[in-house]
């Protein structure tokens, strides 16, 4: 596939992972069935190994990062942390911070690291644009394009039989049953690599979700409120969370009877859901806006634009998912509206992204294909190095965090060791 | 082979078939269509999408033969076999091997598009 590739292998990073597991609070770097108690190993669907595997996701305990680590951070002799602190210049030796009140200061250090997410990492280089007049690190105009996300959507309905608790048990919003206490570990359907391979199709995968309406704001924000109670901790935003529940007082009820009472009950309409991978397109990409922000920078216009390989990725992944089903016997299959041909859609129009913002500031062997070297130093300014999403060439169907803090762990050491 | 509960199962299935939408389709003696499913479905008992009671497109008589004629439309002169257990068998390899039939979204193996195919010609209205 063209632009894909990273010029690291899993190898090298793979002593990160372990790493990045403890930051994440995500416990052992388990990935395969010991995540599930012995008895519930028969419990998974015996699809053919050649076409189908069942994969497991672990969820971080406690993933906001801000407030779990905040003080350790505060007491670190080695760290000084600067809040509101926006980076507003674009010199090579020196960076001028401002907060939205008006409060400046120059930072000047012998390396710099950008971490600011998948599309700030972008817009920070593309409007520092004094010394490098494209952007800084921009001289291949490189920078900002190949933006990636996870398509996430429903795309198929399942009639299965309500003696069957197999497809339940990979429900998304079931717990199943598994032996990392205080871990959510969810099971996911994915394709082998060769099976991969063989189809000429991208690596996505795709979770089984009760078949309702997707999720109201007031059910989101009632979701916010529990986790802040059981955090033990005030909601970010109570006032405007509290109002949503309000609003949507009806699906919150619904919601939370079917999460005290149906879950692990007889169900036979489920849903199949898909979050694929996206193939490296350099006109999907990060801009500047002619719009300005409250301290006068160009804001982000963001063209995401998916392809006929993105979506004849999840068509092939459903449909061995349809026919697995069908041929163990376990569920028949509708797909949505919106996959059939005459409906002309490349995906749905309420199409969602995973939020999870990758590859503008992509990791490449050399200058021309990219915007960082394997060591995530900028190819064209030897003291700015990147951290994050937008460094990955590729964002297979996976959430990306771990692979941001592995990626993170593994440059921490590598500037450490320049220092 | 069918323990005596599965066999209870079934035959309660297929009680409730004969009064279901299929029945419409009249001929359905054992060695009939509705012998055929019913043998089907001891191997395919997902098969119920066509004739239980739940609100699936797929369980109506229209449906049936509207996708056995969007088969013959592209496959005039093909036939599934006659025998149950090699109708089995061909529906697995259907789905082994991605031989998919899709009619308004429903995914089906190929046989079991050309199983609809064979239904009484009065049914397609």
């Amino acid at each position: 596939m063209a632009d894909s590739g990273w010029p690291i292998t899993r190898d090298d990073l793979l002593p990160h992972y372990a790493t990045a597991q403890g930051i994440c609070n995500a416990g052992p770097f388990i990935y395969d069935d010991r995540n599930l108690a012995p008895a519930d190993r028969g419990r998974k669907i015996p699809f053919a190994p050649d076409r189908l595997e069942t994969g497991y996701w672990r969820f971080s305990a406690e993933p906001r990062f801000g407030s779990f680590y905040r003080e350790r951070i505060k007491g670190a002799a080695n760290v000084t942390t600067i809040l509101h602190a926006n980076g507003t210049a674009d010199h090579l030796d020196s960076l001028t911070i401002q907060s939205l009140t008006g409060k400046k200061a120059t930072v000047r250090a012998r390396h710099y690291i950008l971490a600011c997410g998948g599309i700030e990492n972008a817009r920070i280089l593309l409007y520092s644009n004094a010394a490098q007049t494209a952007g800084l690190g921009n001289g291949k105009d490189m920078v900002g394009r190949y933006f990636m996300d996870h398509p996430v959507a429903p795309i198929a309905t399942l009639i299965g039989d309500a003696d069957d608790k197999r497809l339940n048990f990979y429900n998304l919003f079931n717990d199943p049953g598994t032996q990392a206490r205080g871990i959510d570990v969810n099971l996911i359907i994915k394709m082998p690599a060769a099976f991969q391979r063989k189809n000429e199709i991208l690596n996505s995968a795709a979770f089984i979700v009760d078949h309702e309406p997707a999720f109201s704001e007031g059910m989101m924000a009632a979701v916010r409120l529990r986790n802040a109670l059981r955090q033990k901790r005030m909601p970010d935003d109570l006032s405007s969370d509290v109002m949503d529940v309000v609003r949507d007082l009806d699906d919150v009820i619904v919601n939370t009877y079917n999460c005290f009472f149906r879950y692990g009950e007889r169900r036979t309409r489920l849903a199949i859901k898909i979050q694929g991978e996206q193939q490296p397109n350099p006109a999907s990409r990060v801009q500047l806006s002619d719009k300005r922000d409250a301290l006068g920078l160009p804001q982000t216009r963001l063209t995401w634009q998916l392809s006929e390989l993105d979506r004849k990725s999840v068509d092939v992944l459903v449909l061995a998912i349809a026919a697995e089903l069908a041929r163990l016997d376990i569920a028949r299959t509708r797909l949505d509206d919106w996959t059939q041909k005459e409906a002309g859609a490349l995906f749905p129009s309420d199409l969602r992204g995973g939020a999870h913002h990758t590859g503008t500031t992509r990791m490449s062997a050399s200058a021309g294909s990219g915007v960082v070297d394997k060591n995530c130093r900028a190819h064209s300014v030897d003291n700015l190095f990147i951290a994050g999403s937008s460094v990955f060439p590729t964002n297979s169907w996976a959430n990306p965090t771990l692979t941001i803090c592995a990626l993170a762990a593994r440059l921490a050491g590598h500037v450490k060791s320049i220092l | 082979m069918v323990d005596r509960r599965r066999f209870l199962k079934y035959a309660a299935v297929f009680g409730g078939f004969a009064l279901s939408p299929l029945a419409l389709f009249g001929t359905l003696g054992g060695d009939g269509m509705a012998g055929r499913l019913a043998r089907l479905a001891v191997n395919f008992k997902q098969l119920r999408i066509f004739f239980e009671a739940e609100n699936t497109p797929a369980n109506g008589p229209s449906f049936m033969a509207g996708l056995g004629e969007f088969y013959r439309a592209q496959h005039p002169a093909v036939s599934p076999p006659a025998d149950a257990d090699a109708l089995a068998k061909a529906i697995t390899e259907d789905f082994e091997a991605d031989r998919l039939v899709i009619y308004k979204g429903w995914v089906f193996a190929e046989t079991e598009a050309r199983l609809m195919a064979e239904l009484p010609v009065p049914a397609r209205r």
